[in-house]
């Protein structure tokens, strides 16, 4: 099980990419390719789903060692990753709801319309609150600064203090792949995805009847991806920024911040989205 | 294709299934639930129910196993703790039990063909339709009973620190 551990802590961070919609559809010779690696119906459960397998590797890996302070850093880990996963679930359903679907290329898609007629329908628009509890949950269970006490390199010693070598680069492989997909799942839900403003399938649809300028599909594809990468860059960016600026939290006050704080924003949010969504429509 | 897939979950299923029961160490006991219940998840998948899947890998494997071994962690229970109980008889008077459980419930089981589902088959919005008018008084009373549980939870705890 001390081997068992690290593998169970990367295999949820590589799996999840999978349902991350990096394009639009790409036509090569009248073939139809969804540039996205599998279309699932379920797209944002399958994310949570997998995401809640993540816990394992550091609770295994805090019990295996047969060292009580990595047990009591594997429980610390495991009970801050759990809290946190509760309003962050909660967070993503506003989302959910004004796109009226868990499908993640239809949730991209949804955000190309306009707003107003310019404005494009990006999703931390209309879900500023949603976005920044969202953020910061993702931060909490990926254990990074200011929630990083369950690793705290130097100072608390945290549940893989038994792991040497690639075992441990293991543990640390899936927290910065999680990076990328914390990025990556934000930018989807919340920026757009690979959405260019007033981009379309056949060119650029400027506001205001101001005219079509039309570009060749395969370029508006290599626009789109371009775009997505930009955005994840820029939100990886963005996380390490964080991490490098706040100090760390101490344990009672993490806890406070996801029971007290963050779920009952979450579930406030979650009902004004409702009541809203009721009065517009 | 799908029956390779279905035979490979299923034997991984039950084999696990077996080893939670016959493992010594709770923890690995745990550990098999989780793969059980992860070959379940891919058994509904090809059951053409991706939501029931995924739900299935998000509560049980995500969730209450997750709090199960929580607190094995934190009684700390090892091999050593955990006597070997029940005399010869004990199990014996198990397994018949066991065996007419299988007898009885084996034979009502459908051996028609199934038929191919609709496309919206096993979707969020088909098993969102169907518990929410339908099936809505049993869902209303699992969450009844869920916010029972929880109350009782959070009695028993303010209990202990009083």
């Amino acid at each position: 099980m001390h081997t068992l551990a690290p593998a169970a802590a990367l295999f949820p961070a590589l799996v999840v990419f999978a349902v991350i919609p990096f394009g639009d559809v790409l036509v090569i010779g009248g073939k139809e390719i969804p540039l996205q690696v599998a279309n699932l119906n379920v797209g944002i459960v399958y994310i949570f789903a997998i995401a809640s397998l993540a816990v394992y590797g550091t609770m295994l890996g805090g019990w295996a060692s047969n060292n009580n302070y990595s047990l009591l850093g594997g429980l610390r880990a495991s009970s801050q990753m759990i809290s946190y996963e509760v309003s962050m679930g909660l967070s993503i359903l506003g989302i959910l709801m004004i796109y009226q679907s868990a499908q993640l290329d239809v949730i991209v898609r949804e955000q190309g319309q306009l707003l107003w007629g310019f404005i494009p329908k990006w999703g931390f628009l209309l879900q500023l609150v949603a976005f920044f509890l969202f953020l910061t949950a993702a931060v909490a269970e990926n254990k990074r600064t200011p929630f990083d006490l369950p690793e705290g390199e130097s100072e608390i010693i945290g549940y893989f203090v038994e792991y040497s070598s690639m075992k441990f680069g293991m543990f640390f492989l899936a927290e910065f792949v999680e990076i990328i997909i914390v990025s990556g799942v934000v930018t989807t839900l919340f920026f757009g995805g690979w959405q260019f403003p007033y981009l379309q399938a056949d060119g650029f649809h400027w506001p205001f009847e101001a005219g079509v300028w039309h570009l060749p599909h395969l370029l508006v594809v290599l626009i789109q991806i371009a775009t997505f990468s930009v955005k994840v860059l820029v939100g990886c960016w963005i996380l390490l920024l964080v991490r490098w600026t706040l100090p760390r939290f101490r344990y009672d006050q993490v806890m406070r911040l996801g029971w007290k704080m963050m779920l009952p924003l979450a579930l406030a949010n979650l009902l004004i989205t409702a009541v809203i969504i009721l009065l517009v429509t | 294709m799908e029956t390779f897939l279905f035979w490979i979950f299923a034997i991984v299923g039950v084999g696990c299934g077996i080893m939670v029961v016959f493992h010594r160490n709770p923890m690995s006991s745990a550990i098999y639930l989780v793969v059980t219940m992860l070959c379940l998840a891919g058994l509904y998948a090809l059951l053409a129910g991706p939501f029931v899947a995924v739900i299935q890998v998000l509560v049980y494997a995500g969730a209450v196993m997750v709090l199960m071994l929580f607190v094995i962690m934190m009684l700390n229970l090892r091999e050593e703790t955990l006597q070997r109980e029940g005399s010869l008889w004990t199990w014996l008077i198990a397994g018949l039990i066991g065996l007419g459980l299988i007898v009885a419930v084996v034979p009502p089981f459908p051996r028609t063909p199934p038929g191919t589902p609709t496309p919206a088959f096993g979707t969020i919005e088909a098993v969102g339709n169907q518990l929410f008018t339908v099936y809505m008084l049993p869902f209303e009373l699992t969450s009844v009973l869920l916010l029972i549980a929880i109350i009782g939870a959070v009695i028993l705890a303010k209990r202990r620190t009083l």
